[in-house]
């Protein structure tokens, strides 16, 4: 009888064990992760007379090194339906009495509330590049943003609810729905509200497709649509895609006066180099046309951006990269001031703690 | 019998604390942090300025404070792979009044980039006194600053490359040095970078020696060189070492006149009881007196000054310091038509804590 006993006694430990690993139950307990970019940078050319992107304020030879990201995350699992992310996030643009500071980048609970779809509550990262294709493939946000974040049409996480989920599956189809403020990481301004949706698709081996739409209404029969569409390829080492965008902003430049920005973005990257399947050089590219108002032919600057460089890992989640980064501008109107384009060459580094 | 065998050899298999695999494995990352403060009561001196912890309070006035808190998280990518990041919060940093912090540190660091030495990349500490050794030899930190860091002639953290190694297998003679912006935790300002550099020796047991240098240029033709040198000698128990540093600051004055600080300190500390059988410290003394004249070129204008602290350092864990200490700093003006400023002369009960 004992021996039944003790045989059955370790049956069941060692059988626990063997459930607990086919199942592969969620683990409970929380990870802490995070990522850091920045550059040592010299700006070849252009001035400092401004304009939204990363060097315009900059005056011709300047060098500097900088931190441009620098994230701290914390995930935190409480079973197989809830988690919970907390991410705090510094940079070069964000100070705490003058000095590098923090802020709250997001700060959310998900519900796994059916198989196939989730929803969050909080400070939560939006479909407008977060939460999407097109940021994942581009895949060099530490070189730089997407076209639509660059030009400041959108927030990568807003206060608000979302949805996302998949129509089959493999998770090939899919949805991502959002309510939120409008506003970002700073706190609501107004009553209105945004609100985001979009779908994506991967219906052959190696494309994806995704579009998205986003409208906020405002005070004074003002509002705000986005729409965007992104197509990304992948052929055996390389990675193409396209990534364009339009803004309708009612009312804007006054009564029944639209601006309507427009840009257009093409890339590719893959590998050159790699040891055992483990990628050690890669060469990444990208082309940007941004319009600021294409209701506007007299005024303002067209855009073109332009990146070229190389990635070097010498382990998985370290990168260093030299690369030149240009922005040109050419004027709507020929009375207007030249403008020269702003050229960078940079050195920057990444990496990766999870 | 058997059987319990059976049944002891199934459950140190399953239970991780008895499998070899599991116990070997390194784990990926490391939290560690500290924090410290003090009750204070300034028994002595007006609110007339100056940078001084004190200097702008009143006669009386009394608080508890918080002057730090750390949260240091290290990630072992592989290797030969770390990534650091450290946030810093305490009394100087607020976001719309309350505490708050700010990132003191984010870096990569490549181990034996080649033979003894290592890179770091990013946003880290310098030379100049904490992965230096001269706050080591001071070992009081949550006392006070080294005299370098307290009359802001260096920066703790920059951000840039930097290269740490050392000449000997025995690490007894080292250096490191460093290209950064030279704006310490805030972002760059300007084109020009600031140039660091530090060799370190232990020549015999227990004394160590270090002499750093930084350079940094800027516009208008005005730059600053800084030259410090820390000399030290360190047992388990008993330290006693001296710091100088002197910096020369072409045409920062007035009519573009070169300032010329200059700095010295002096201390000591040492264990006065242990604990019986572990032999961990449990009270120890410590003392410090720094000379500080902020411009040796003008004998006409501001204030030399002095530094004094003294105090006690009871440890009930080793992790745990409850330190009653005083904290003086006299001003002698330089000028006698210079109006009389009285010693900021402070009571403290600092506590100080670490966890790792």
């Amino acid at each position: 009888m004992k021996k039944i006993l003790v045989l059955i006694l370790v049956f069941l430990i060692a059988g626990s064990a063997i459930y607990s690993q086919d199942k592969k139950p969620v683990e409970k307990g929380g990870k802490v992760w995070g990522y850091v970019f920045g550059d040592y940078f010299f700006k070849a050319s252009g001035d400092s007379t401004g304009s939204g992107t990363q060097y315009s304020s900059y005056s011709n030879s300047y060098q500097g090194f900088e931190i441009r990201r620098a994230y701290l995350g914390y995930d935190y699992t409480f079973n197989d339906k809830f988690s919970s992310q907390i991410l705090l996030e510094g940079n070069d643009k964000i100070l705490t009495s003058t000095r590098l500071g923090l802020f709250i980048k997001t700060a959310f609970v998900e519900w796994k509330a059916f198989e196939k779809v989730s929803f969050a509550i909080g400070l939560v990262p939006t479909p407008t590049w977060s939460w999407s294709l097109n940021e994942k493939a581009w895949n060099y946000r530490q070189v730089e943003k997407t076209i639509v974040d660059m030009r400041g049409f959108g927030n990568a996480s807003d206060l608000g609810v979302s949805a996302r989920g998949k129509f089959d599956k493999a998770g090939n189809y899919g949805f991502g729905l959002m309510i939120g403020n409008g506003n970002g990481q700073k706190p609501e301004i107004n009553k209105y509200k945004k609100y985001y949706g979009t779908l994506f698709a991967k219906p052959v081996k190696g494309l994806q497709i995704e579009v998205y739409g986003d409208h906020e209404p405002a005070a004074d029969d003002k509002n705000k649509t986005t729409l965007r569409g992104f197509a990304g390829y992948t052929y055996e080492k390389f990675n193409f895609g396209v990534e364009v965008f339009q803004q309708t902003q009612k009312n804007a430049g006054g009564k029944d006066i639209n601006a309507v920005p427009f840009g257009i973005s093409s890339f590719v990257w893959g590998n050159l180099l790699g040891r055992e399947n483990i990628p050690i050089l890669n060469v990444f590219a990208r082309y940007d046309i941004y319009n600021p108002d294409t209701k506007n032919d007299s005024t303002g600057y067209k855009e073109n951006f332009i990146t070229v460089g190389l990635d070097y890992m010498p382990i998985d989640n370290v990168h260093f990269m030299p690369n030149v980064w240009v922005n040109s501008y050419s004027a709507k109107n020929s009375s207007a001031t030249e403008r020269k384009a702003d050229i960078v060459a940079r050195m920057s580094f990444f990496f990766v703690f999870k | 019998m058997k059987y319990l065998q059976i049944f002891l050899a199934a459950f140190m298999l399953l239970v991780p604390q008895f499998n070899y695999n599991f116990a070997q494995e390194k784990p990926s990352f490391k939290l560690s942090g500290y924090a410290f403060g003090d009750y204070f009561y300034k028994a002595q001196g007006d609110s007339s300025g100056s940078n001084g912890e004190y200097s702008p309070y009143n006669r009386d006035y009394q608080a508890f404070d918080l002057r730090r808190a750390m949260f240091i998280y290290e990630h072992y990518l592989s290797e030969k792979f770390t990534a650091g990041f450290t946030l810093e919060g305490g009394n100087r940093y607020f976001s719309s009044g309350r505490f708050s912090v700010i990132i003191k540190a984010a870096y990569i660091e490549w181990k034996d980039i080649f033979d003894g030495s290592n890179l770091y990349a990013g946003y880290f500490l310098t030379p100049s006194f904490v992965w230096g050794i001269a706050e080591k030899m001071w070992g009081y930190r949550p006392v006070e600053k080294t005299i370098s860091d307290i009359r802001s002639l260096t920066t703790a953290v920059d951000l840039g490359v930097g290269l740490k190694g050392s000449f000997d297998k025995k690490k007894s003679y080292g250096y490191f040095v460093m290209i950064g912006n030279g704006t310490g935790t805030r972002p760059e300002n300007n084109k020009f970078k600031n140039y660091y550099a530090s060799v370190t020796a232990k020549p015999v047991e227990n004394l160590n020696i270090e002499a750093y240098t930084e350079f940094e240029p800027a516009a208008e033709d005005k730059n600053k060189l800084t030259f410090k040198g820390v000399l030290a000698y360190q047992t388990p128990g008993f330290t006693v070492g001296t710091e100088v540093v002197n910096q020369f600051s072409k045409n920062s004055g007035i009519d573009n006149s070169n300032v010329n600080p200059f700095g010295i300190s002096f201390y000591a500390h040492c264990t006065l009881i242990k604990e019986k059988i572990t032999k961990v410290p449990k009270l120890k003394v410590f003392a410090r007196f720094d000379y500080f004249d902020p411009d040796m070129n003008s004998d006409s204008a501001a204030y030399k000054e002095n530094f004094f602290t003294a105090g006690l350092d009871y440890m009930p864990i080793e992790s745990v310091h409850i330190m009653p200490n005083i904290w003086v700093n006299s001003f002698v003006a330089k000028n006698p038509a210079y109006s009389h400023r009285k010693a900021d002369l402070v009571g403290r009960v600092t506590f100080y804590y670490n966890y790792k």
